[in-house]
């Protein structure tokens, strides 16, 4: 439907840009927007578990972005200033912090998909233990510090990049990032972590 | 613990909680099973009467411009007409009435 639908013919559904999708969603077609799905599922994901520490809610959060943008397709402008991905990173990571906000803690045993299948026990434990002082710490700072640093370590995102998500200079984004790493580092003393070697 | 501790440990932190494929597409599924079917579009009732107006709307520039440059070239004419108008109608007048 999608190359049917004015984009060039020669280009197929996989190479079309995400506003060309959305598009053809817009106008219904399924299947532009489950190529829009999978190209980003994966980093929301990503960010989302990182953030709530909850595969489940993680999983929840996405799938509602992704209805939302079902919904709003047909009113997306895509000459606007904001590209699809940066709205979308936008309405995950708010969601998410907001999930985090609630639970405060979720349990670790449920959080997705650890790279290293097959820790040692020693090892798990470390992680977890580093999991759960991480996490909290990141509770104790405030939310914008906390946003800006999901985006830059969770996303991989550099200050020219979270402050378009975050709709901030990069000068105010870099100054959120040094605060808040000050202010994690502080959380973490609170907790008794001085060095990195007292979580690895 | 210096900035570079803080970036390794963040790291290591966020290393444990990547999202697989199969995972990205089973949430992918699950959204494809929620999908509500994409209702007409209804048009507001000022979208609908832009729409009604457009081909107007496309022609009003055009045809007030034309209207005012009329009005402008009807004065003109009227002003250099009107007196000539007047001298021919007193000059035949006064021929019919003295016959001359």
């Amino acid at each position: 439907m999608l190359e049917q639908n004015g984009g060039n013919p020669t280009i197929g559904i996989d190479a079309a840009g995400d506003d060309d999708l959305l598009r053809a969603a817009s106008l219904g077609d399924r299947g532009a927007f489950a190529v829009l799905m999978e190209r980003h599922a994966r980093p929301m994901l990503t960010l989302a578990t990182r953030v709530t520490r909850n595969a489940d809610e993680a999983d929840e959060i996405v799938q509602d972005a992704f209805l939302k943008v079902w919904k709003m397709a047909p009113r997306w402008e895509p000459d606007r200033e904001a590209k699809f991905s940066t709205w979308l990173y936008r309405v995950v990571l708010n969601a998410s912090l907001d999930v985090r906000r609630r639970a405060r803690y979720a349990p670790l045993e449920e959080a997705g998909d650890p790279v290293d299948t097959a820790p040692g026990g020693l090892d798990l434990a470390v992680a977890h233990q580093r999991d759960r002082l991480v996490s909290q710490a990141l509770d104790d700072i405030p939310n914008r510090q906390r946003a800006a640093l999901s985006l830059h370590y969770y996303a991989g995102m550099s200050a020219p990049q979270a402050a378009k998500i975050m709709e901030l200079t990069v000068p105010a984004v870099e100054s959120l990032l040094v605060r808040g790493k000050r202010a994690l580092r502080s959380a973490l003393a609170r907790r008794g972590i001085t060095g990195i070697g007292d979580v690895t | 613990m210096n900035e570079f501790d803080i970036d390794r440990l963040m790291r290591s932190d966020a290393a444990r909680f990547e999202a697989s494929s199969a995972r990205a597409s089973k949430v992918v599924a699950g959204v494809l099973a929620r999908l509500p079917d994409r209702a007409p579009l209804r048009p507001s009732f000022l979208s609908l009467c832009l729409a009604i107006l457009a081909p107007f709307t496309r022609l009003a520039v055009p045809m007030a411009a034309a209207a005012v440059l009329g009005v402008i070239v009807g004065q003109d004419l009227l002003a250099a007409q009107t007196p000539i108008r007047f001298a021919e109608m007193l000059t035949t007048a006064s021929v019919d009435i003295a016959g001359l």
